[in-house]
């Protein structure tokens, strides 16, 4: 088991990478923005120079901005709902929302590694009482574990399931000898497994995955 | 003068196709490519004036396609664009070997003047 003061450094260190890397894809955003609006400007300038309008083009530009904005309040949603599970040590939440939400900012982590993920859309809404930010940092831990072990044009699988009084997740990906070389990061899991009542469990499928299986209690 | 020819890298499509329009409308001879294999295979088949790279790509990252492109041609100036807002990543960049480093949000003028400033270096 980690000491208090590990995991609160740890906690911290959550928090600033997640929050970095959505700031990062929202700055990503305002770019476009910024470079359509100057192509706006720039077309002007060449329609009081005697080029020809084209108005076309001018509609195609301001539907791409609005479609820019939109990912930009999805994305600030997102940073929203992430601060705010920081909010209290024990919540009533969604935990679907909160899935889902883990599977959003891995997308980017995945992606730079060139890795998909997979996570189907949840129908059902699975509420939980328990500690939000400590299970949101525990789901993500377990998806940084498959990405490490992860290669180029991989795909992780991940799903929600709630049986009576226990939420599951279970996260596929390749196994390459995935416990051998984690040990910190797998002993930051456990402890925080163990705080959140939780389970884990690692299951090889198969010769060349491993499924890792979070088990929640609905209430604490 | 011949017109300058550069090639504008970003895994972002939109952020690429409006870079390439404007630069284009300024009279620069301007493509895009939104990923690093792209941009080593185009840097073989054509020469270009000036890259404009940005840091965050996918896969094996801005610098090592740097790299690669220096590779192909030592003396192609690369101009990094990064989202970092802090000083750390430029000046990685520059140690690297960028010809400069600019943040995101780019002002159009100013990659421009680099742009000239590169290819008259």
């Amino acid at each position: 088991m980690i000491s208090d003061q590990v995991l609160h450094e740890q906690e911290l260190a959550f928090f600033g990478k997640i929050t970095a890397s959505i700031s990062h894809e929202l700055n990503n955003v305002l770019s476009i923005i910024n470079e359509y609006t100057g192509l706006l400007n720039d077309l002007c300038y060449a329609v009081q120079n005697g080029k020809a309008l084209d108005p076309e083009r001018i509609q195609q530009i301001s539907i791409n901005m609005a479609e820019q904005i939109r990912r930009e309040q999805k994305l600030i949603k997102l940073l929203n709902r992430f601060a705010h599970r920081f909010d209290a040590p024990v919540l009533t939440f969604e935990l679907s929302e909160l899935v889902n939400d883990i599977y959003l900012v891995s997308l980017r982590f995945a992606s730079m590694k060139k890795v998909t993920i997979e996570f189907p859309t949840i129908e059902d809404r699975i509420s939980i009482t328990g500690n939000p930010y400590r299970i949101q940092f525990v789901i993500f831990l377990c998806m940084q574990l498959a990405l490490e072990n992860s290669e180029i044009n991989d795909t992780i699988r991940m799903n929600l399931h709630k049986e009576e009084e226990i939420s599951t997740i279970t996260i596929v990906s390749r196994d390459k000898d995935m416990i051998g070389g984690q040990e910190e990061l797998m002993t930051l899991i456990s402890s925080l497994i163990t705080i959140v009542n939780g389970k884990i469990d690692y299951e090889n499928n198969d010769e060349q995955f491993r499924m890792i299986k979070i088990s929640l209690p609905l209430s604490v | 003068m011949d017109e300058i020819r550069v090639l504008c890298v970003d895994d972002e499509e939109e952020l690429v196709s409006a870079w390439v329009e404007r630069l284009q409308m300024r009279s620069i001879e301007a493509e895009g490519v939104t990923n690093g294999q792209d941009a080593i295979k185009r840097v073989k088949e054509k020469k270009f004036d000036v890259v404009i790279l940005d840091i965050k790509m996918p896969g094996i990252g801005g610098f090592e396609i740097m790299k690669l492109i220096k590779n192909e041609d030592p003396d192609l100036p690369v101009i990094l664009i990064t989202g970092h807002q802090c000083q750390d990543e430029e000046n990685e960049g520059l140690i690297a070997g960028s010809f400069e480093c600019l943040v995101k949000p780019v002002d159009i003028e100013i990659l421009v003047e680099k742009i000239m400033k590169a290819v008259k270096s």
